[in-house]
């Protein structure tokens, strides 16, 4: 159990983050998996396909978290994200965390289902199947949300010009 | 950029692309100064998003042990077991006798049942009688302990 959470805990993480777009709720929301695991004891161990249960749990939560969270509008994106090494120029690298940051207010403005379905199969890697199962959606539902959420990123890329803004 | 990833392109916008397909085309962007500087820093991000970690600890809430005391556990055992015992025994003691253990006292000649119960309504009038006169020699002497209780008061 514990085990399982830790070997997926970067997953976990990164989605709770980028649906919420806080660290600190981020931090709440693993505890709280942590509790959900916990409380299914041994029924745990019978679920077939742990790891997309947890994601469904973390999204749930995160939604929650959403709606709750009446100051998520002051939420410090910047902090949820921090460049690991670079050998690049100071001021070249200002320029590339700038766009980063530019890039993830730009995700953080999409739609829930769209952000969602952005951080499952671009950064995660996931399958449709696995997506689907998520999100408790149809195949065909996921294809629409991935190509909804990539045409509206791209828009939205190319209205703010990124090198510009 | 080449044809063919030009129309990956088009299937990757489409969401037709497989997971394969768009990691070529993520190491296009990632590994080529290409023309679309907005696609390849949209694309370097999603890479740079896979290195987020998770650093801090997780707690899960303590699992409680309950210690079982192996004496106290037999004490409280038994104990239920002495008073089950106790209620069957009781229980047997108090049943109402069966329609067979009373038919063995039932008197089958009229006669002789006419006779007994004859006898039986003679010995009640008697008692009855005798309660009777108890009871008014009885109230006589409340009568006379009062009368007792006058005169004393009086003088």
């Amino acid at each position: 159990m514990e085990n399982f959470l830790l070997a997926y805990k970067d997953k976990f993480y990164r989605f709770a983050l980028r649906l919420t777009g806080n660290s600190d709720d981020a931090d709440d929301i693993m505890q709280e998996l942590a509790i959900k695991i916990w409380k299914k004891g041994k029924d745990f161990e019978k679920i077939e396909n742990k790891e997309a249960w947890c994601m469904t749990v973390t999204r749930n939560l995160s939604i929650d978290k959403i709606r709750s969270n009446k100051s998520r509008e002051h939420s410090n994106i910047e902090d949820a994200y921090k460049v690991s090494t670079d050998m690049r120029s100071p001021d070249h690298q200002m320029e590339s965390d700038d766009i980063m940051n530019k890039l993830k207010k730009l995700i953080a403005s999409l739609p829930e289902n769209y952000k969602t379905v952005i951080q499952l199969r671009e950064i995660e890697e996931m399958t449709y199947k696995e997506i689907a199962e998520i999100m408790n959606i149809d195949l065909h539902k996921v294809k629409i949300y991935i190509f909804r959420a990539r045409k509206m990123l791209q828009q939205l890329i190319l209205d703010s010009n990124l090198k510009t803004i | 950029m080449t044809d063919i990833n030009n129309k990956l392109l088009e299937k990757y916008w489409k969401g037709e692309t497989t997971l394969e397909e768009e990691k070529i085309i993520k190491q296009h962007f990632a590994s080529n100064d290409t023309p679309d500087d907005n696609l390849s820093s949209m694309f370097s991000f999603f890479e740079k998003e896979k290195q987020i970690t998770y650093n801090k600890n997780i707690e899960f809430p303590e699992t409680k042990v309950f210690k079982i005391n192996f004496y106290r556990e037999l004490a409280v055992a038994a104990s239920i077991v002495l008073l089950l015992g106790l209620a069957f025994l009781i229980r047997k003691n108090i049943e109402k006798p069966s329609q067979n253990q009373l038919a063995k006292y039932e008197i089958k000649d009229s006669e002789k049942a006419k006779e007994i119960t004859k006898n039986a309504l003679a010995m009640l009038a008697k008692n009855y009688n005798k309660g009777e006169t108890a009871l008014s020699k009885n109230i006589k002497n409340i009568n006379k302990i009062d009368i007792i209780n006058s005169f004393i008061k009086n003088n």
